[in-house]
């Protein structure tokens, strides 16, 4: 699933490795996320909004007609 | 060697170990068929291996007698119940097998007092799980 999470990132100069040991995962699977490949527990997501100091709608948030949108393709 | 504290790697690792299971699974039924050609049903209901089979598939039914979608129409029988019923069931034929010189139960394929007990309490919880979720 998609997310803001690399574009946060890089406004906030951190690269992937900082993030991911801040968040206390590897730095592949922060990748993943970033890629939307892999889907973050409610846990994960919140240390990776701890670490990048912003709200989970800043970061995970997808608009109810782009994700429908994107289911039906 | 530090524990693993990433969520994905051990979503991986409990991949990893589905897949370790079925291999060792398909391994024993080949030790068990290898044996049944050896030394006949003599060989096969002395083997401890298949007695690890069939605890294994009781212990794997009784795991997912909790994990139930909700399908049910009526009220579904109770875990305990069924529990009970399967008890009752195994103990019922280890009570046959012990009086009758396992006579009856040989004819089922050399069933050995516990594993024959454990086989069919297996069966009869499988059975009333299977039927309840067919309604």
């Amino acid at each position: 699933m998609n997310n803001k999470v690399k574009l946060i990132r890089t406004e906030s100069g951190m690269n992937q490795q900082e993030l991911a040991k801040r968040a206390g995962v590897t730095r592949q699977t922060i990748s993943l996320i970033e890629k939307g490949e892999y889907n973050p527990s409610l846990r994960l997501c919140l240390l990776i909004c701890y670490a990048l100091n912003k709200k989970l709608d800043e970061l995970f948030w997808i608009r109810e007609e782009d994700y429908y949108e994107k289911n039906q393709r | 060697m530090k524990k693993i504290k990433d969520e994905r790697l051990i979503v991986q690792n409990l991949k990893n170990i589905r897949l370790l299971f079925a291999f060792q699974t398909t391994g024993i039924v080949l030790i068990l068929i290898y044996e049944r050609l050896q030394n006949g049903f003599e060989g096969l209901s002395d083997s401890p291996l298949r007695l690890l089979l069939v605890l294994t598939g009781t212990l794997g039914a009784f795991l997912s007698m909790p994990i139930s979608a909700e399908v049910y129409d009526s009220q579904p029988m109770k875990y305990r119940t069924i529990m009970l019923i399967s008890l009752v069931a195994g103990i019922l034929t280890g009570g046959i097998n012990y009086w009758t010189g396992q006579t009856l139960a040989q004819a089922f394929g050399a069933f050995s007092l516990s594993s024959g007990s454990f086989f069919v309490s297996l069966w009869i919880a499988k059975i009333i799980i299977a039927k309840q979720r067919m309604k």
